[in-house]
């Protein structure tokens, strides 16, 4: 475009607008460019022309009211809902050329077995035509169970499954089914706390165990979780939320669970989740940690000062429980952030050791009583974990590599034994 | 409940992708008159031009996986399929070229008779004139001076650049001019 043709553009487009406007009529506006005034007229009466007849093109209202409406109700007739499993396999069957292929298939399955079935379901999702045998199978399980603590255990299992489950989902972007799956997830942390609360009644330890490690288990997915949050769809976001929320309450309650002194669950008041969607039992130990620093239980003796928790009992300097995994934090070379709890005084006396199955050898731990122990003149002070100072660390000194690994690994590490200074 | 007119266009596609219906009628809403006002200004019938209106935005959902953005506005896209939908048509309309022409009478059941009549008469000269246009004259004037778009709106939409779209605006008004003063001439 010339640059006399580029202006002539540029006075008919002021030219027009100014007679839109109102503000103008032709023989005024084509007076100001009298160089280009006839060309200009020409123009600017053939774009008037057509202004005038713009009206004739537009849609009636009542077409676009009712089109959009026929419209929107033919997509949601087109849209095909997922075929079911023996849907697609009737599609096989009454196709000729497929026919043969699906009863070589069929007789195939039937020759591996149920055992490809299971492992093939353990991977369904919902909505898939696995799903189900996915779920006969869990209630299977749950039902040949032999204690409470496997049963606490498979519904710790479950509840990580009803987790990845809504991530897949997230990730496959299958939607449709992401309210049911974070109900059915909602359902499962509510049993899980169940559980591993009555649990606590006849075994603390495995419970703690299993608070501790139900913890981990939504703290690992619940970061992926959130990620995936991010990307989906708004009408999506309040069902992300909601699995946020039930993850969050979840390790709350779980949090409670896991720490010591262990509240051992009154029957009668034990705050267990309700029908609500969110109400978890609130955490009964104060302050909360979170559940990636692993050592909460530790057994470290304390010097607490007993206003800090006055519902808690002061214990003596004398009722040390013995040391009999846990290692000091004071040669951890990332200290956890959260514990060891100054307030959280161990109540576990020498009766109350769990039984050592999963633990180090009782024989291997000396209990170490402070009352005899002369005063750590000679260790040096822990420099890299302030919140050992708080604690009586030069009488227990952990000579273990796995001075990092997490409580419920320490739990199970023979390894980690401990030494009592003179 | 989701304000759909608060919602931009690439968000609006992303829901409708997913299979939102909701998000395609507010997409419809949208880019109706674009899409309407070119068909109308190349058919004769108003009906046809709803009918066609319609099965365009319907191509468009049943391909909507095809759609891909590229920085290509979605109403170019769905000019595209209205082209080709009226190319269909035409090839359709060739064999029942005979039938009686009370079919090109625009009747509508809900509509004023006086403005019914107003806006046909309306129409009637703008085809006359529109018709002997080549199709991006016909195109560029529907979309700056019958639809209002912008120069960098309607470049959007044609696929072309501002400059371009300037240089067409003037060959097809100045088409115009000719047209209408050769009407002019065969009045008098």
């Amino acid at each position: 475009m010339t640059k006399e043709s580029a202006d002539f553009e540029r006075y008919f487009e002021h030219c027009l607008l100014l007679i839109k406007s109102g503000q103008a009529d032709i023989d005024s506006v084509t007076e100001r460019y009298p160089a280009h005034s006839e060309a200009l007229r020409a123009h600017l009466q053939a774009a008037l022309w057509l202004d005038a007849h713009k009206g004739a093109l537009d849609p009636r209202p009542e077409f676009v009211r009712d089109s959009r409406k026929r419209l929107v109700s033919k997509i949601r007739q087109k849209r095909r809902a997922p075929l079911l499993w023996w849907e697609r396999l009737s599609q096989y069957l009454n196709s000729p050329t497929l026919a043969p292929v699906a009863f070589v298939l069929i007789v195939m399955v039937l020759l591996i077995g149920s055992g490809t079935a299971v492992t093939l379901s353990e991977n369904a999702l919902p909505g898939d035509s696995l799903y189900n045998t996915k779920l006969i199978l869990e209630e299977f399980a749950l039902a040949t169970s032999l204690d409470e603590a496997s049963d606490a255990q498979l519904h710790l299992h479950f509840t990580r499954r009803r987790l990845v489950e809504v991530n897949k989902l997230l990730v496959e972007r299958r939607y449709e089914q992401m309210d049911e799956t974070v109900t059915a997830y909602e359902a499962q942390v509510r049993e899980t706390l169940k559980t591993i609360t009555d649990l606590a009644v006849t075994d603390k330890w495995q419970a703690q165990h299993l608070a501790i490690e139900f913890q981990q288990i939504i703290s690992e997915q619940e970061s992926i979780l959130n990620k995936l949050g991010e990307t989906v769809p708004i009408s999506i976001s309040p069902v992300v939320s909601r699995a946020v929320g039930v993850s969050q309450s979840g390790k709350e309650a779980a949090l409670g669970l896991s720490q010591p002194p262990w509240n051992v669950p009154d029957p009668g008041n034990t705050p267990l989740p309700t029908s609500t969607r969110t109400a978890f039992p609130p955490s009964t130990s104060t302050p909360r940690a979170t559940p990636t620093s692993a050592p909460t239980f530790t057994s470290v003796p304390t010097q607490v000062p007993p206003t800090e928790e006055p519902e808690e009992p002061p214990v003596p300097p004398t009722a040390v429980p013995p040391a009999t995994a846990t290692p000091a934090p004071s040669n951890t070379p990332n200290p956890p952030t959260a514990t060891p709890l100054p307030t959280q005084t161990p109540t576990a006396t020498p009766s109350n050791t769990p039984p050592p199955t999963s633990t180090t050898a009782p024989t291997e731990t000396p209990t170490a009583t402070p009352s005899n122990t002369p005063p750590p003149t000679s260790t040096p002070a822990p420099t890299e974990t302030p919140t050992a100072a708080a604690t009586s660390a030069p009488e227990v000194e952990v000579t273990s590599t796995a001075m990092s690994t997490p409580m419920d690994n320490n739990l199970e590490t023979p390894a980690a034994t401990a030494t009592a200074n003179p | 409940m989701l304000n759909w007119k608060e919602v931009e266009d690439p968000q609006l596609l992303k829901f409708a992708k997913d299979g939102d219906s909701d998000a395609f009628g507010e997409i419809y809403e949208r880019n109706v008159k674009i899409i309407f006002g070119y068909l109308y200004a190349n058919l004769d019938s108003r009906l046809d031009a709803e009918d066609l209106t319609e099965e365009v935005f319907l191509r468009a959902w049943g391909s909507l996986d095809g759609y891909h953005e590229t920085g290509v506005p979605f109403s170019a896209y769905l000019l595209r399929i209205a082209r080709n939908a009226l190319y269909d048509h035409y090839r359709r309309s060739k064999h029942r070229s005979n039938q009686l022409a009370i079919e090109n009478v625009n009747i509508v059941a809900d509509a004023d008779p006086t403005e019914a009549v107003s806006d046909n008469l309306q129409h009637a000269e703008l085809r006359e004139v529109l018709g002997d246009l080549k199709e991006d004259y016909r195109l560029v004037l529907v979309l700056r001076y019958l639809k209002e778009l912008s120069p960098s709106e309607t470049a959007e939409v044609m696929e072309r650049s501002v400059g371009a779209v300037r240089v067409l605006q003037h060959r097809a008004i100045d088409a115009v001019r000719k047209l209408l003063g050769a009407a002019d001439n065969k009045d008098d």
